[in-house]
Parts: structure tokens; C-alpha cells; sequence
């Protein structure tokens, strides 16, 4: 009996898992393709689209400086007050970006290694305040000094152990 | 008995249908896809204008011009043929910002007003309102690399020093105070932001006592961040944009720039009756200028991604 009902449940799931189905003629490319037509064509309604445009009356626009440094966007009747504040710092700015090339050539030009080297000399006197661990190195320094090792009073093990060295020493 | 069983197993098991059988079909069609509402994406806006000044351009014109009066300097001897109080001259140009018109239009077409989960006329406004406060917000943020003295540079880190230098570059110049410091958030939580010199980490500056972080350590380390850093108010403003690893930033007093108001928003609604939907337009009218070049320090820096 077990035989025969384990038999049927058998050629039940194989027509299950249409291993037996046969459509004439179709192919899995085919089948993609006529899907991505539908899609294609489904597309079309566009009642989840929401157009959007940006309403101004001007354009704002870039000026730049000649190693390519970007000052803007503005608005283009500021353009001659902010040419002319530049100018009086001594710095001329550019209408038009400058490409690659310019940029490597003015690099090259004494002008720019002259701006060049203060700003270097500048940023090395600032960089200094940005190195690490400054308040150690001094203290490392202190103990020079002294002769002694200085204790971080923060630190339960240094305290215990100067502590140990007192009570011997006393 | 057994041909009673088998008649029964066959039957369960037939394929002619079963008795109490269970079938199922789905729901989709009754079902809608989309159940939530809609988030709208959410953008910095309006970081800057509250910063500086604003002038309420009523009446006719355009062009809103500031002039700038020369102080008068007091001599130290005043033995001098010349008065004891003189006129300087001020070297700098009128402020001049020009009105134009800032908006965005957005269509809502009636079917799918119908067909959306929540109110998307509201959604509308948002949008308009956004980024119309974002173009703000842009406008005046792009002022800042129009100030012709720079702490930084290309491709560099903040340092404590260059803060230093702003405060003392703008009380020298008397501007007024209070200063205030507007960086992108990169300047400020990166590892080469300003949170790392209060940091107790062996990589960090330190600006507190050894084995301790000072107050606004305390606050940049609880609460990630802290409103007064180096005598500057600080705010953070996701619009300074990064191009090639620099972003510009600015120390300013308030008079360092001006925003003209001539309109403030306003939404216009037109139903279209050909395109069956609402022509939802949101307005406004502003200019902006840099009103005192010394009242600013751009802050260029590299702001680590």
C-alpha cells in the first residue's frame, strides 16, 4: 500500500516541477526579451512623475585665481566689485578657468614660488600646533631636568608605585 | 478493510480534485504597493542667514548699496599742524548687492494628487520650501571664498593656530563680535577635524592637562560637539562643498556680509485644465554681498572623507 500511494505522491511532484512541461518553440531569451518590450512599453505612464524646474534670473558665475582656486559662484553683477577687491590685495583673478597647462606653467613663474614659500613657511609655523602628544614631550623634558620620573597622579599603578618608593625610602 | 483504505488514499491523493482542499490565490490586487508615506530627503538649509546682516529691501530698486564711512584717527601728538583728528581713507568699494528672482516650479498632475498615499500637494510646498532655502543657504556660503584673506590653503589641515590667527586677524581689525565660525561637518568630525585637538589620544593635540580633557573636551567627547570652540560660536553647514579635497569655510563678524531681502516666499497655486494638474510655484526675491572684506577670514582646509 505505502508502495503504491509513495509512487503517486512521486508523479504528483515530478508534474509539480514541470519537469514534464513542454511550451513548442520557447526559449529563455526570447522570454527575457519579449518581458523587457512589456516593461519598455508599461513605462510610458508617467502618473508617478512629478516635473520639477528651478526658476532665476540669472546664472551665478565663477571667477579664479591662477592656480586654478575657484572664488564663487556669484552673482554676476558682483563680479567687477569682487574682481576689484582681489585686485587691490594685489591678487588678479581670472574670468576664465584656467586649464591644466596655464596652471603648471604659473606654477613654474616667480610670482607664484614666491607666494608659494611664505605660504609654506606659514603653514609649517602653524603645523606645529598640531603635533601630537606636546604635553608628554615636555614632561619627558621636565624629568631631564629634575632626574626624576615624573608620576601621573591619573594612573592608579604610578601612584601605588612612587607610594612604595616613599614608604622604602622613608 | 484494506480495499476501503486504498479507496479512501486514492481519492485524498487523486488528481481530480480532493474534498477540503485548501487553495490560495494572492492579494496583490486588492493590496496597494506603496503603504507608507512618503519621506521626503532631507538638506541643509538656512545655516548662514541668521549669521549676518540682513536688510529688509523695501520700495523701489534693485541695487542695495552700503556705503562705508571713513573713521577718524586720533593722532598720538597733536602738536602736528595738522588736526588732532583725521579723516583716513577707507580703500574699499560701496557694498552692492542686486535683487533677483529665486524659485522653483513643481506640476502635480490630478491623477496622481488621487492616487498617492498622504497629502502630495504638502509634499509640493516641502520641496519648493527646501530647496528654496538650500539656494539660500548656497548663495551665501559660495560668499566665502569671495574674502580676499585666507587662513588655509589647498590641501591642508586645520590646526588650533589657524583659528588663532582668524581671532586675532578680525580683532585687529575691529570687527565686532560675537565671531562666528561656519566649517563644513568634515572639518570638524574627521580625523583631521577640530574635534581631534581636544581629544586625549596619542595622535591628537593636546589641549588639555596631561591625563584630563579640558570643558569643551567634555563637550566634544559627550556630545560631539561643542557650541564655543577658540572664542568662535561654531556651526557646521553640510552646503560648504568639497571640491578635490578642499572645502572653504569663513571666520566672520556679522557685518562681514549682507543678504537683501526684497520678497519673501511665496507659493502661487494655477490649475491647468489641457494638462489636468497644479502649477505649484514657490518664489522668492534676495541678493547677497560681501559688506566689509576684513570683517572675514576664509577657512580652506581639507576636510578628510
Amino acid at each position: 500500500m505505502n508502495t503504491v500511494v509513495e509512487q503517486q505522491l512521486k508523479e504528483l511532484q515530478a508534474k509539480a516541477s514541470n519537469k514534464d512541461i513542454n511550451i513548442p518553440g520557447a526559449n529563455l531569451s526570447d522570454i527575457h526579451s519579449e518581458l523587457r518590450k512589456i516593461r519598455e512599453k508599461s513605462s510610458s505612464t508617467s502618473a508617478n512623475v512629478i516635473p520639477y524646474k528651478e526658476i532665476a534670473d540669472h546664472t551665478n558665475v565663477c571667477l579664479y585665481h591662477k592656480d586654478g582656486k575657484q572664488v564663487g559662484p556669484i552673482h554676476p553683477a558682483s563680479l567687477e566689485e569682487t574682481w576689484e577687491r582681489f585686485y587691490k590685495k594685489g591678487i588678479v583673478l581670472l574670468v576664465k578657468k584656467p586649464t591644466e597647462v596655464e596652471i603648471e606653467a604659473y606654477k613654474q613663474t616667480d610670482e607664484y614660488i614666491k607666494k608659494h614659500d611664505e605660504f609654506l613657511r606659514k603653514r609649517k609655523m602653524k603645523d606645529k600646533s598640531r603635533k601630537p602628544d606636546q604635553v608628554n614631550r615636555l614632561i619627558d623634558k621636565m624629568d631631564k631636568l629634575i632626574g626624576e620620573k615624573s608620576v601621573n597622579i591619573l594612573d592608579q599603578g604610578q601612584v601605588k608605585q612612587a607610594k612604595k618608593l616613599n614608604a622604602k625610602s622613608s | 478493510m484494506i480495499k476501503f483504505l486504498l479507496g479512501l488514499f486514492s481519492k485524498l491523493f487523486s488528481e481530480k480534485g480532493m474534498a477540503n482542499e485548501t487553495t490560495s490565490t494572492t492579494m496583490t490586487e486588492a493590496i496597494p504597493t506603496i503603504v507608507a508615506e512618503s519621506l521626503l530627503e532631507s538638506e541643509e538649509a538656512q545655516v548662514v542667514a541668521p549669521l549676518i546682516n540682513n536688510v529688509a529691501f523695501g520700495g523701489p530698486g534693485l541695487v542695495h548699496s552700503t556705503p562705508i564711512i571713513s573713521k577718524l584717527t586720533s593722532e598720538a601728538d597733536d602738536s602736528l599742524a595738522n588736526q588732532a583728528l583725521d579723516s583716513g581713507t577707507y580703500t574699499g568699494s560701496p557694498s552692492q548687492a542686486t535683487v533677483g528672482v529665486h524659485g522653483s516650479t513643481v506640476f502635480l498632475k490630478e491623477i496622481a494628487v488621487l492616487g498617492t498615499v498622504g497629502d502630495l500637494a504638502s509634499i509640493a510646498a516641502n520641496l519648493i520650501g527646501q530647496s528654496i532655502g538650500t539656494r539660500l543657504d548656497l548663495d551665501l556660503v559660495t560668499l566665502f571664498t569671495s574674502i580676499t584673506r585666507n587662513e588655509g590653503g589647498a590641501n591642508v589641515d586645520i590646526t588650533p593656530q589657524d583659528l588663532f590667527d582668524a581671532y586675532g586677524y578680525l580683532r585687529g581689525q575691529y570687527a565686532p563680535l560675537p565671531y562666528n565660525l561656519v566649517l563644513n561637518p568634515q572639518h570638524v568630525w574627521s580625523s583631521v577635524g577640530v574635534i581631534n585637538f581636544f581629544s586625549n589620544v596619542a595622535d591628537s593635540a593636546h589641549f588639555a592637562a596631561q591625563g584630563g580633557v579640558g570643558s569643551v573636551a567634555e563637550d566634544f567627547m559627550r556630545n560631539g560637539f561643542a557650541g564655543k570652540v577658540f572664542g568662535f560660536d561654531l556651526f557646521v553647514d553640510g552646503n560648504v562643498t568639497i571640491t578635490s579635497n578642499n572645502a572653504s569655510g569663513c571666520a566672520f563678524s556679522r557685518d562681514a556680509f549682507k543678504l537683501v531681502r526684497k520678497r519673501d516666499i511665496r507659493i502661487d497655486v494655477l490649475y491647468s485644465g489641457p494638462e489636468v494638474g497644479w502649477q505649484v510655484t514657490g518664489s522668492a526675491m534676495w541678493g547677497e554681498a560681501v559688506l566689509k572684506n576684513n570683517f572675514g577670514a576664509e577657512m580652506q582646509f581639507n576636510p578628510q572623507t
